[in-house]
């Protein structure tokens, strides 16, 4: 089963809730999607045993070959060729590497070289645990590639566990593509509720199952609660703030390692969502 | 030859812009006809690669100068392959202010990126 | 010169959107953006008559006529982002608008049209005009339309007359954080003292410095891990960065907004200090020329 933990707004706990829900199951893989900002691996503190590079192709040109006639940074929509009367210029790190300047080129003066846009590392993490992660380069304009390629090495496994990116763009559909079943972190603030209600209409839209565990959930008042009721979304826990869980969380330690509360809360949300056998 | 100056608005009597790549308009002065002709600049509209974009409007217009705030890397590059010179001017003149400063030869080259200075 | 101040954050939670709303009230002669596209919530502190609301289009998507489609799958074989099926159907979600489709089909059945991505408002509130923008769920392009919501801001303050221009950015590194930042007077990061906001700090300088913009950094709840605030002001001082303000946690600051009350004018005494007073003057500071 494939479990995408998101959220609107960010900072409303999709991390906290991914790590100790990992921790709390016997066996499962947790990948961390949210390639701009990962923050998982600050918490399972694994050893990585393998990094791969996810490359993107990008046009050269071979000036002895090209007649200037311009064809491709005319056909280029995302301003990545810049042709003159004298030269054609590549802005790698704008291309999307659709193709196109190859295809329309005359002269077949267009051929592709690669360049890395970021990383995945894998890390052991414990018995019957997998982790991985990915991080996008600094500048790049999308990690969309390297989700994807996230989400392609784990889609044999049993139960899978992804951590998304906050907000509801392409980043996001990217990482919930394919779940079985999405956990929304949310807040019950205005911002929160505000936030929650476009994710509520992405997962409609992409006809997903979901739930949503209120966090900070003595931080805010029952707007959200009412909200839940009236769209009939399921309510799979509460977690209430406290400074306590703050400072744990702010040293990169696991709520569930402290709390038993906490443990308790995880519990219900596997059995909620995975059945009893797994909690 | 033909000079093009950033411009807030469509009129030589109004300021000039005070970024190259999103500037409303470029004004482009026809130093043969003495005319100006009004362009609105497309590039403004681009999520990224602006830079290089406003370049090739500028270069499809056969201009030969410009006149800008500041010049991102980008749009650096793209004003080399066209061979167009860029003079920096300081901001809340006028367009026809700007370009005066320019042929009473006051407005330095700008050669590199100018990068905002640190707090 | 306009005077663009970006508010962004690495890391989300921070505070960003309590700071930027906490700001709003001390700066005169404003016009607001909202760059958080995914998530606008700025207008729920400040509402307003909405003056002006429009459809946004972001790019053009391929659509198929049927008629002269002769399932060749030449447009399949072509797509590199899995957006056409091998029957022939376009996949939306994941399609860049590329044209590639349209210029490979030998039957001329593909046309691109145009496709609506979000919407953006123009605004009137209390402390002046705010410029926002939603984007619709799942849709690509947030950062065209980021770059869509400052065009229209910087225009607001010309027409208008505004000197400064505040930006509430998004979480994250990528294209929407990058359209927020290009080109502004200033950029304050808003972190706050966990591992995870020294992690996403120390990335989100890297962008800024990338884009050669001038950055401060505030430290926001500061007092709730001392450690890692002194980690963070040290890692501050080895990239040159002013540590500009430390706000201390007060659940009266969470609270306020949950009450949609501005934090800065709601009692709470850290916004009568004579460090927040210091800070409003940085931001208010024009660049001459």
């Amino acid at each position: 089963m494939k479990i995408a933990i998101l959220s609107g707004k960010g900072g409303t706990g999709k991390t906290t809730l991914s790590v100790n829900l990992f921790s709390s199951l016997k066996k499962a893989t947790l990948i961390d999607t949210d390639v701009e900002e990962p923050n998982s691996h600050l918490f399972l503190k694994g050893t990585t045993y393998h990094e791969e590079d996810i490359m993107k192709e990008y046009p050269v040109v071979d000036d002895n070959v090209c007649s200037l006639c311009g064809k491709c940074g005319d056909f280029c929509n995302f301003n990545a060729i810049i042709t003159s009367k004298k030269k054609v210029l590549v802005f790698d790190d704008l291309c999307h590497s659709c193709g196109g300047c190859k295809l329309v080129c005359p002269t077949n003066a267009i051929s592709y070289a690669e360049k890395s846009i970021g990383k995945i590392f894998y890390q052991s993490v414990g018995d019957n645990k997998q982790f991985l992660y990915g991080k996008l380069l600094v500048g790049e304009i999308s990690g969309v590639k390297i989700i994807e390629h996230l989400k392609n090495v784990t889609k044999k496994e049993d139960i899978l566990l992804i951590d998304s990116p906050p907000g509801t763009s392409c980043s996001t559909v990217s990482a919930i593509e394919g779940a079985d079943y999405c956990i929304i972190a949310a807040e019950p603030t205005p911002f929160g509720l505000s936030d929650m209600r476009m994710v509520v209409e992405l997962l409609r839209a992409q006809k997903m199952n979901f739930g949503v565990v209120v966090n900070k959930s003595n931080l805010g008042n029952d707007d959200i609660y009412t909200y839940l009721e009236e769209e009939g979304i399921d309510l799979l826990g509460n977690i209430e703030f406290r400074e306590e869980f703050a400072r744990i969380i702010s040293v990169g330690e696991l709520l569930v390692d402290h709390s038993e509360y906490v443990r308790n809360i995880m519990t219900d949300i596997i059995k909620k969502v995975l059945g009893e056998t797994y909690a | 030859m033909k000079i093009g100056i950033c411009a807030s608005n469509e009129s030589t009597d109004s300021e000039v812009a005070d970024r190259f790549a999103r500037a409303e308009f470029f004004a482009v002065y026809d130093s043969e006809t003495l005319q100006f002709t009004f362009y609105s600049n497309t590039a403004k509209f681009e999520g990224s690669g602006a830079g290089g974009k406003a370049v090739k409007v500028l270069g499809d217009l056969d201009v030969e100068v410009v006149l800008v705030p500041e010049l991102g890397p980008k749009a650096i590059d793209a004003l080399k392959i066209f061979e167009i010179k860029s003079y920096q001017y300081k901001q809340g003149k006028t367009v026809r202010e700007a370009l005066y400063e320019y042929f009473e030869k006051k407005l330095p080259e700008l050669l590199e990126s100018s990068v905002k200075g640190k707090h | 010169m306009l005077n663009e101040i970006a508010i962004i954050s690495g890391k989300g939670g921070t505070g960003k959107t309590s700071i930027v709303a906490s700001i709003i009230p001390f700066l005169d002669d404003l016009v607001m953006a909202d760059c958080d596209v995914d998530a606008p919530d700025l207008n729920i502190l400040f509402p307003g008559e909405i003056r002006e609301s429009r459809d946004y289009i972001g790019f053009k998507r391929p659509v198929i006529d049927y008629d002269l489609c002769t399932h060749c799958g030449v447009c399949y074989q072509n797509c590199k982002f899995n957006s056409i099926t091998e029957d022939i159907i376009i996949k939306k979600s994941t399609c860049e608008g590329c044209k590639v489709c349209e210029y490979v089909c030998p039957t001329n059945a593909i046309t691109m049209h145009d496709y609506v991505i979000g919407k953006v408002f123009k605004r009137d509130t209390y402390y002046g005009p705010m410029i926002d923008a939603r984007l619709i769920p799942g849709e690509e392009s947030s950062g065209k339309l980021v770059a869509e919501v400052r065009r229209l801001a910087r225009e607001e303050a010309r027409e208008q007359g505004k000197g400064t221009i505040l930006i509430d950015g998004s979480p994250g590194i990528a294209c929407n954080v990058i359209s927020a930042i290009t080109g502004v007077s200033k950029a304050v990061i808003v972190t706050e003292p966990s591992v995870s906001g020294l992690h996403d700090l120390k990335r989100v300088v890297k962008l800024v410095k990338t884009f050669s913009v001038e950055a401060t950094v505030v430290i926001n709840k500061f007092d709730l891990e001392l450690n890692l605030a002194q980690q963070i002001k040290d890692y501050c001082d080895l990239e040159d960065l002013e540590v500009i303000l430390e706000i201390p946690f007060d659940r009266e600051m969470v609270l306020s907004i949950a009450d949609l009350k501005i934090p800065s004018i709601n009692n709470i005494p850290f916004f009568e200090t004579q460090k927040w007073h210091n800070f409003i003057s940085y931001l208010d500071q024009k660049e001459s020329s």
